[in-house]
C-alpha cells in the first residue's frame, strides 16, 4: 500500500476520505463495503458514493437533463434514494442500481419540467425513436403484464450481439446521444442510426412473436 | 403501450445489461469527469447547438494573407514553447517533471484504484513516439479489448501561458501503424494549467467531435505542440486549442475550443454568440482555417471572412447572461466586383497566387426575395487551352436580402465554363410562401432544408415518419430531376420523395409519392375466393359527401383455411403489398395516397370495414383501420382528412411530454359514433370509460377527452 496515504477512519481495513482532508489519497472502496456501510448507517457513505459513482450518475443525469444545475440535485437526490432503498435492499451491482435510480429520477424530474413545452432536445428524439416500437397510445396498466413485458425485453436483449445491445442500453436506458455513441465505439453516427433502427424493428418483431403488441 | 412506458420498461432492463453497457471510463473504475468544472456540463447542453453553428460557421476560406502589422500577433509569437521533443532520443519535458518520479500506481490495473480526481504530473511522462503501443484498430473496441497494453499516461505537449504552463495530457494511447503510423489515438485528453509542477486546474478539451472526452483523439504525432496556442489580449489572455485528426479532409483545417487562464490559474472554457454569422446564440466550437489572425489591442480573432471579438470583461462570467466572444460575418460583397474576364490572368503567364484576380462575383441570380451571389478568389484561366474556363478557389454562394448577408454556403474550389455557372449555385427552391434552401447534410445524413427567417438561415424541421420503416417505391429514382409544386409548397425529391413545407411553423413533412398517375381502371374488384396474385384490387369502396373514397391493394393474396388453434376455427387471410386510398368526385380523381401498415395479413371477413369516411362541420376524412379482426385485438386506427384535393394524415398530441405528436396509430373501437357538429369520434373502450376524439382540422391535429 502507498505510503503516502494519509492515515483516516478505515472501514473494514480500507482506508477512505477523510472530508477535512481532502487532499489525502483514496483506496476506492468496493462495492461490498459500501453496502456494508450502508447497512451500518455510516453516512461517510454519502461521500464514498459520490466520489465512485458521482461521474456516472452524473453522465446518466445529464444525458437526460442537459441542465447542470437539475443533474447536480438530481445525482445528490440519488445519493439520498440510495441512502433510504437499502437497506433493505441489497444489490448485487451497486452501479446499476444506482443508474436506475437516477435515471428515474432525472425522468422524472424531465417529465415535469417539461410538460409545459416542446423543444428539439435529445429527449425527444429518443421517445420518438421508442415510437416505432409501440403501436397505439394505451396504457399498460397493469404490473403483471409489466413484468412479463420487461421479462421478453431481457430475453430480447440476450439475443442481441454484444455491440448492437450495448448501443441500444446506451441509447434507451442511457440516454447517450447518437453522437457520443458513435465516439465510443468509432464509428459514424449514421451507422448507429442504422443499427438501432434495425433493432427497433428487432424489437418490435421480437415482441409480436412473443404474444406482445407493444 | 405508449411509448414512455416502453422508455420506463427500459430502465428496468436486467442489471448486467445495465451494467456492460455503462461508460468505459466507469467500467475501468477511472474518474473522468472532475464534477466540480462549472463550464463541462454547458459543453453537452450546447453539443446539438455547437452542432448546427458547426454547420454554418464551416463556410470559411481557406489561406489567408493577411499581413501582421503592428498589433497583430501570429500563433505562439508569445512566449510559447513546446518542452517534448517527439523522438525517441528526447525524453525530457522540464526540469520540475524530470526530478519526479515517473511511478504509474494508478495505471496498474491490479493496484488498488487511486482516484482523487487529482492530476499528478509525475504520472505522465512527456510522449516518446517510439514506445507507445503499436495496436490495431482504434475507438472503443481497442480501449476495452487491449485495456492493459494501452500507454496509460503521457504528456503531449505544454506552452508557457504567462506565469503559468499549459499541459495537454493524454491517457490510453496507442498508434495503428498498420494503418496510419502518422496518428497517434489518445482515448482521453485532458488539459491542465500548471504553476510550479503543481495542477492548478484542469479542463477537457470540449471539442465537439469528440466530446465529454469519449471516443478517442486522433492526433498528428509530429504536430503535437501547434494543437495548443496562446494569445496575451487587451485585458485578459485567450488559449486556443487547436483539434484536427490527421488524414481528416475537413473544409476546415481546425476546431478550435477558445479557454481563458484567469489570475487565480482557474482553466475557463469561452462560450460565444455565432448569430451574427447565422449561427446560435451561443455555442463552443470554431471551425478555424490555417492563417488566422490574432489582434491583441481589439480582442479579435479574424479568420478570413469570419471575426470572433474576445469580450475580456465577461470572461469570468456565466454566458447565459454574458458571452465571452461574438462571431461576425466581416464580407463585403462590394469587394467582390463582377467577373471581368479581361481581368483574369493566363495561368500560363501566372507564378504565384498573387497575380491571380484576387475576388470576383461570378454571377448572381435572384430567387425570391433573395439574391444569391456566387463568389470566388484567386482566379486564373487557361486561356489558351480555353478562354471561357477559369478555375477559382474559395466559391460560395452568398444569399442576402435589401443588403443584408444572411448566409454563406460551403467553399470549395471549381474549374468551369463562365457560361455555365447556374449549375454551382447552391440549390434553392422558390415555393409560393418562401424559397426552401438545401443546407449541406446534417450529421444524419438526410436531407436538410433551410430557410430565411429573422435574417438568419435556420432549418426546417421534419418529419420523416411517413417513410420510416417504407421501402422506397420502385419510381425512387437517385438522379431525377427535382419537382417544385410551388402552389403546393411542395417539392418532389427523387421522383418519389415528396416534401411539403410549412413556412409558418418551419417544418415539413416527407412522404414516398407514386411519380406515375394512378389510374383507378386498372384495379378490379376484390376477389376473397381468388387465391392467386390479384395484382391491383379494390378492397373496399365507400361513398359519402358527394365523394367516393377507394381503398386500393396491391398484389393482393388469399391464403385461406388457416387453423386458429385458439378458437379452433379456420379463417382466411388477404395479404398485400402496398395499400393506398383514392378519392374520386364526379368521376374524376382528385387525390390519392399511399398508406402505411405493417399489418400486411388481414382477416377476410373484415375487408369492407377498414376504410370509413366521415363528414364533420370542420371538414370531410376517414378513419382507416390497421387491422381489425373478427377474433378481437386492438383495433388500431389512424384518422385522415381530405382538404383541397389533398389527404393529411391527422397527428395525435399525446396527453403527456415530452413525446411529439404523432401519426401512430390509435386504438378506435370500430363501433364507434361520429358527432359531426362537435367535430368528434365516440366510442366505449371495452374496459373504460367513454373517449371522444375531437378533430382539430386547421391543425393536423386531433386530441382524446
Amino acid at each position: 500500500m502507498n505510503s503516502n496515504i494519509a492515515a483516516s477512519p478505515s472501514v473494514g481495513g480500507k482506508i477512505f476520505i477523510d472530508s477535512a482532508n481532502t487532499s489525502s489519497e483514496v483506496i476506492r472502496l468496493d462495492d461490498s463495503e459500501i453496502i456494508g456501510m450502508l447497512f451500518d448507517r455510516d453516512e461517510r457513505v454519502i461521500a464514498e458514493l459520490s466520489r465512485k459513482y458521482g461521474s456516472y450518475c452524473t453522465s446518466i443525469a445529464n444525458n437526460i437533463l442537459r441542465n447542470r444545475e437539475d443533474t447536480e440535485e438530481c445525482v445528490n437526490d440519488t445519493y439520498m434514494k440510495t441512502w433510504e432503498s437499502i437497506p433493505p435492499e441489497k444489490p448485487k451491482l451497486l452501479a446499476a442500481f444506482m443508474g436506475k435510480i437516477t435515471r428515474n429520477l432525472a425522468i422524472d424530474r424531465y417529465r415535469r419540467d417539461h410538460s409545459q413545452k416542446r423543444g428539439g432536445d435529445d429527449m425527444e428524439l429518443i421517445f420518438e425513436e421508442l415510437e416505432e416500437c409501440v403501436s397505439d397510445g394505451s396504457s399498460v396498466e397493469a404490473t403483471a403484464e409489466r413484468r412479463e413485458i420487461l421479462a421478453a425485453v431481457n430475453r430480447f436483449l440476450g439475443k442481441l450481439s454484444s455491440k448492437n445491445r450495448i448501443m441500444f442500453v446506451s441509447r434507451y436506458c442511457y440516454c447517450e446521444s447518437v453522437h457520443d455513441i458513435a465516439a465510443r465505439f468509432g464509428i459514424k453516427e449514421n451507422n448507429v442510426s442504422v443499427s438501432l433502427n434495425r433493432t427497433r424493428a428487432q424489437l418490435r418483431e421480437y415482441m409480436k412473436k412473443e404474444g406482445y403488441e407493444l | 403501450m405508449r411509448s414512455s412506458e416502453l422508455f420506463d420498461i427500459l430502465g428496468e432492463i436486467d442489471d448486467k445489461y445495465f451494467e456492460e453497457a455503462k461508460q468505459p471510463d466507469v467500467q475501468h473504475g477511472e474518474l473522468i469527469v472532475a464534477e466540480s468544472s462549472p463550464f463541462r456540463s454547458f459543453m453537452s447542453i450546447f453539443a446539438p447547438i455547437a452542432a448546427c453553428a458547426a454547420i454554418i460557421v464551416a463556410v470559411v476560406i481557406g489561406a489567408n494573407f493577411v499581413s501582421k502589422n503592428a498589433g497583430l500577433v501570429g500563433p505562439n509569437d508569445s512566449d510559447s514553447s513546446s518542452d517534448i521533443t517527439l523522438s525517441s532520443d528526447s525524453s525530457t519535458v522540464s526540469e520540475t517533471e524530470s526530478s519526479v518520479s515517473s511511478t504509474e500506481s494508478s495505471s496498474d490495473s491490479s493496484a488498488p484504484m487511486i482516484d482523487d480526481n487529482k492530476i499528478r504530473l509525475e504520472d505522465y511522462p512527456p510522449i516518446v513516439l517510439d514506445t507507445v503501443p503499436d495496436l490495431k484498430g482504434s475507438g472503443l473496441e481497442t480501449q476495452m479489448s487491449q485495456q492493459d497494453k494501452l500507454l496509460k499516461k503521457a504528456t503531449l505537449a505544454t506552452l508557457k501561458c504567462g506565469e503559468y504552463e499549459l499541459y495537454m495530457l493524454g491517457r490510453d494511447i496507442h498508434i495503428d501503424k498498420s494503418d496510419d503510423p502518422l496518428c497517434l489515438y489518445s482515448y482521453y485528453m485532458e488539459l491542465a494549467v500548471v504553476k510550479d509542477g503543481e495542477v492548478i486546474s484542469s479542463d477537457g478539451p470540449h471539442t465537439f467531435s469528440v466530446s465529454m472526452h469519449q471516443g478517442g483523439y486522433q492526433l498528428a504525432p509530429f504536430d503535437l505542440p501547434n494543437y495548443l496556442e496562446y494569445y496575451e489580449l487587451n485585458g485578459g489572455n485567450l488559449v486556443v486549442f487547436k483539434y484536427h485528426e490527421p488524414g481528416q479532409d475537413e473544409l476546415w483545417d481546425y476546431e478550435c475550443t477558445f479557454f481563458t487562464i484567469a489570475d487565480d490559474g482557474e482553466l475557463r472554457l469561452l462560450m460565444g454568440d455565432s448569430s451574427g454569422i447565422g449561427g446560435d446564440s451561443i455555442g463552443l466550437a470554431a471551425y478555424l482555417h490555417e492563417g488566422y489572425t490574432v489582434d491583441s489591442i481589439n480582442n479579435t480573432l479574424t479568420d478570413g471572412d469570419f471575426i470572433y471579438k474576445f469580450n475580456c470583461e465577461n470572461f469570468g462570467l456565466n454566458p447565459y447572461d454574458a458571452v465571452h466572444f461574438t462571431a461576425e460575418m466581416n464580407l463585403d460583397l462590394s469587394k467582390y466586383p463582377m467577373l471581368d474576364m479581361e481581368q483574369v490572368p493566363d495561368i500560363a503567364e501566372i507564378t504565384d497566387w498573387e497575380q491571380c484576380l484576387s475576388k470576383a462575383t461570378l454571377a448572381e441570380k435572384q430567387v425570391g426575395y433573395y439574391t444569391l451571389s456566387l463568389i470566388g478568389e484567386k482566379i486564373r484561366s487557361p486561356k489558351q487551352v480555353d478562354p471561357n474556363i477559369i478555375l477559382v478557389e474559395n466559391v460560395r454562394t452568398v444569399v442576402s436580402h435589401s443588403g443584408k448577408i444572411v448566409y454563406i454556403d460551403e467553399s470549395s474550389s471549381l474549374e468551369s465554363d463562365i457560361n455555365y455557372f447556374d449549375d454551382e449555385f447552391m440549390t434553392a427552391y422558390e415555393m409560393n410562401y418562401g424559397v426552401v434552401f438545401k443546407l449541406p447534410n446534417s450529421s444524419t445524413g438526410e436531407e436538410c432544408f433551410g430557410l430565411v427567417k429573422g435574417d438568419q438561415m435556420i432549418k426546417f424541421d421534419g418529419d420523416l415518419t411517413a417513410t420510416y420503416g417504407v421501402d422506397p417505391p420502385a419510381e425512387y429514382d437517385e438522379h431525377a430531376e427535382p419537382i417544385v409544386i410551388a402552389e403546393e409548397n411542395a417539392l418532389i425529391l427523387y421522383n418519389a420523395l415528396k416534401y411539403t413545407f410549412d413556412f409558418s411553423t418551419s417544418s415539413f413533412i416527407a412522404s414516398y409519392t407514386g411519380a406515375e398517375p394512378l389510374i383507378l381502371a386498372e384495379y378490379s374488384t376484390y376477389d376473397k375466393n381468388r387465391t392467386d396474385y390479384q395484382n391491383k384490387a379494390i378492397l373496399e369502396e365507400k361513398d359519402s359527401a358527394g365523394y367516393k373514397f377507394y381503398l386500393l391493394g396491391q398484389n393482393a393474396k388469399n391464403s385461406l383455411d388457416n387453423y386458429d388453434e385458439m378458437r379452433g376455427t379456420t379463417f382466411s387471410v388477404c395479404s398485400f403489398t402496398k395499400l393506398i386510398v383514392a378519392v374520386e368526385k364526379d368521376g374524376r380523381l382528385i387525390a390519392n395516397t399511399d398508406v402505411y401498415n405493417p399489418n400486411t395479413g388481414h382477416d377476410v371477413e373484415m375487408i369492407g370495414q377498414l376504410l370509413r369516411p366521415f363528414e364533420m362541420k370542420d371538414g370531410i376524412g376517414f378513419v382507416l383501420y390497421w387491422n381489425l379482426e373478427t377474433s378481437g385485438g386492438n383495433p388500431y386506427a389512424a384518422i385522415y382528412k381530405l382538404e383541397n384535393n389533398t389527404i393529411t394524415q391527422l397527428k395525435y398530441e399525446m396527453d403527456f411530454a415530452p413525446a411529439p405528436a404523432t401519426g401512430s396509430p390509435f386504438i378506435i373501437e370500430p363501433d364507434y359514433t361520429v358527432d359531426a357538429e362537435n367535430n368528434t369520434i365516440v366510442y366505449k373502450p371495452y374496459d373504460g370509460e367513454e373517449v371522444t376524439l375531437t378533430l382539430d382540422f386547421a391543425n393536423n391535429m386531433f386530441s382524446m377527452s
